[in-house]
């Protein structure tokens, strides 16, 4: 397989009308938000426009997330992709080089909101935004992507794990919410919980509200499931 | 140049033997069918060939230079959502291979005229024939097609395996093909393998394409006893209450045998010896 034409094909395939169209949904949503502000003088903050925006941001990233590991499984053309393992490892590396692109488009359009509310209302904007805006996003977009193929590996159904992806970027991050509400529940575990990338990504990511540690984390179980996946995927049978 | 199989064996769940210890070679230049009864293990067989299937025990090999393998495994995989022209465009991109080459293969696929549509609104021979370009587009060393004619037309069929067999020919490639219909197998295979129930049970070489056998049919009462008689030729074998005794130019030596023990067969026929009769010879030899 040659490698540089089939991230070339990948980037080209995924980068469609569909993602810039949710790109452009999430960007009115958040638009909305960015013009109550300017109209009513407040009361809403940056992180409410950038909230908003992930609102629909989030859901479309994690779609893509997990249809980029499943589509090939679903159509069968893993078959014709997955004949010998370097071909299988290139495969893995694509998904991560795809989800990357897509995410940084997000993120892009994410700070890009944020700076129409800067120059329309006079809140708050920095370069720096735009970097975190975008590395925030593309590590959501890589750890669930990660995740995702790992599950994918163990769990080779492609309509259940579709709906299994949802549930873990929308109902998950909720659940897990509420073991901060049981006092009896240990405080490390609370802790545990609370640095999981898997609550706080869905949970922070509105916000561009994840901190150091936060990130270092996701970071270090992305590569974890990297590794994994890696050393796994070329002794799977499909 | 070959892809061998030593002891190969293939366990679903931990406990469904799918495959035991199969011997099998697949030289380059070679077509090599593949027959038996549904499950019999040769989709399994063939996704180890390709690569698609990586746990089992035993050795697979492969010799010399060149080891890419093209496949067509059950139904044709493709992105439905895009032309013909794309999906080939893509996996010709993805794995090389020149223009020539490309046009090709749509020509002697005859896809030509329906290549701008959307893959999802082909019909099942169109499909099809997809699934085998998509195949041969890597330009492989071996060539791994599972029921590739499923579908098509007999027109289709005839030119599209007359195709493969020069293929095989001209560029040396290997070729293992499957399918339920045994003719169009025994027609463009230099050898054949038959499976049942995860073993090779025998192997139907291409000299004997060309056989003859007399067919003798004989009554309840004789036929125990005419198979004792006949015990001493080699290459007998029964179906039911027919026994096929290879054709050796000169019969009379058989007949005179056979009724000096006044044995006489009520039908005798003289006929080929077709891989249908060499199949149902070893289904019903192997469920004794
Ligand atoms: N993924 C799988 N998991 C469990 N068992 C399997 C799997 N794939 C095949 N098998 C089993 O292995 C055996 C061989 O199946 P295989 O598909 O190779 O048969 P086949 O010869 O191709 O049959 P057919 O003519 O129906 O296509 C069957 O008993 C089947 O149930
Ligand atoms: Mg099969």
């Amino acid at each position: 397989m040659n490698v540089s034409q089939f991230f070339k094909l990948e980037i080209k395939r995924n980068l469609n009308l569909a993602l810039f169209l949710s790109i452009g949904f999430a960007f009115l949503f958040g638009g909305a938000i960015v013009y109550s502000i300017y109209q009513m003088d407040g009361p809403f903050q940056p992180r409410n426009v950038s909230g908003l925006y992930a609102g629909i941001a989030t859901v479309a990233l994690g779609v893509y997330c997990s249809k980029i590991v499943i589509a090939d499984l679903h159509y069968g053309t893993i078959y014709l992709l997955f004949t010998s393992a370097r071909d299988r490892i290139v495969f893995l590396v694509s998904r991560v080089l795809v989800i990357s692109i897509v995410s940084f488009m997000f993120g892009l359009g994410c700070a890009a909101l944020l700076y129409v509310n800067h120059a329309l209302n006079g809140q708050p904007f920095s370069a720096g935004d735009v970097g975190n805006a975008v590395l925030q996003y593309v590590l959501f977009g890589v750890f669930f992507t990660l995740l995702f193929q790992v599950i994918s590996m163990v769990y080779q159904k492609v309509m259940q794990l579709l709906i299994l992806s949802l549930v873990t970027i929308l109902v998950l991050p909720g659940l897990l919410g509420i073991v901060f509400q049981v006092e009896a529940i240990p405080e490390f575990v609370k802790d545990f919980v609370a640095y999981a990338p898997i609550y706080s990504l869905p949970n922070q990511l509105p916000f561009l509200a994840l901190d150091g540690m936060e990130m270092t984390l996701t970071a270090v179980v992305s590569l974890l499931l990297f590794v994994f996946a890696f050393k796994r995927l070329p002794k799977i049978d499909y | 140049m070959s892809v061998e199989m030593h002891k190969l064996s293939k366990t679903f769940n931990r406990q469904e033997l799918a495959l035991s210890e199969v011997d099998f070679t697949l030289r380059k230049g070679e077509v090599v069918g593949l027959v038996g009864p549904n499950g019999a293990g040769k989709t399994t067989l063939m996704k180890i060939i390709s690569g698609i299937i990586v746990q089992y025990d035993g050795v697979l090999t492969f010799r010399g230079e060149g080891r890419s393998v093209g496949s067509l495994i059950e139904k044709p995989k493709y992105f439905p959502n895009k032309s013909g022209r794309y999906n080939i465009d893509y996996f010709h991109s993805l794995f090389g291979g020149d223009d020539e080459h490309f046009d090709e293969i749509i020509e002697s696929l005859g896809m030509a005229s329906y290549l701008k549509k959307k893959v999802k609104d082909y019909s099942l021979g169109m499909k099809q024939r997809l699934g085998i370009a998509l195949a041969l587009i890597s330009n492989p060393d071996y060539l791994v097609l599972d029921e590739p004619t499923n579908g098509m037309d007999p027109d289709g069929i005839r030119h599209i395996l007359g195709y493969l067999k020069r293929l095989a020919k001209e560029k040396g490639i290997g070729i293992l093909i499957s399918s339920h219909i045994l003719e169009d197998i025994e027609s463009m295979s230099d050898r054949v393998y038959v499976i049942k129930e995860g073993r090779i049970i025998n192997e139907y070489a291409r000299d004997q394409h060309d056989r003859e056998v007399l067919e003798l049919t004989f009554s309840e009462g004789d036929l125990h006893q005419a198979l004792h008689v006949l015990e001493a030729y080699e290459g007998v074998t029964r179906s039911g209450q027919i026994l096929s005794v290879p054709f050796a130019g000169d019969m009379k030596q058989v007949l005179k045998h056979l009724s000096q023990n006044d044995l006489f067969p009520i039908d005798v026929k003289r006929k080929k010896d077709t891989l249908e009769d060499f199949y149902f010879q070893n289904m019903e030899s192997e469920a004794k």
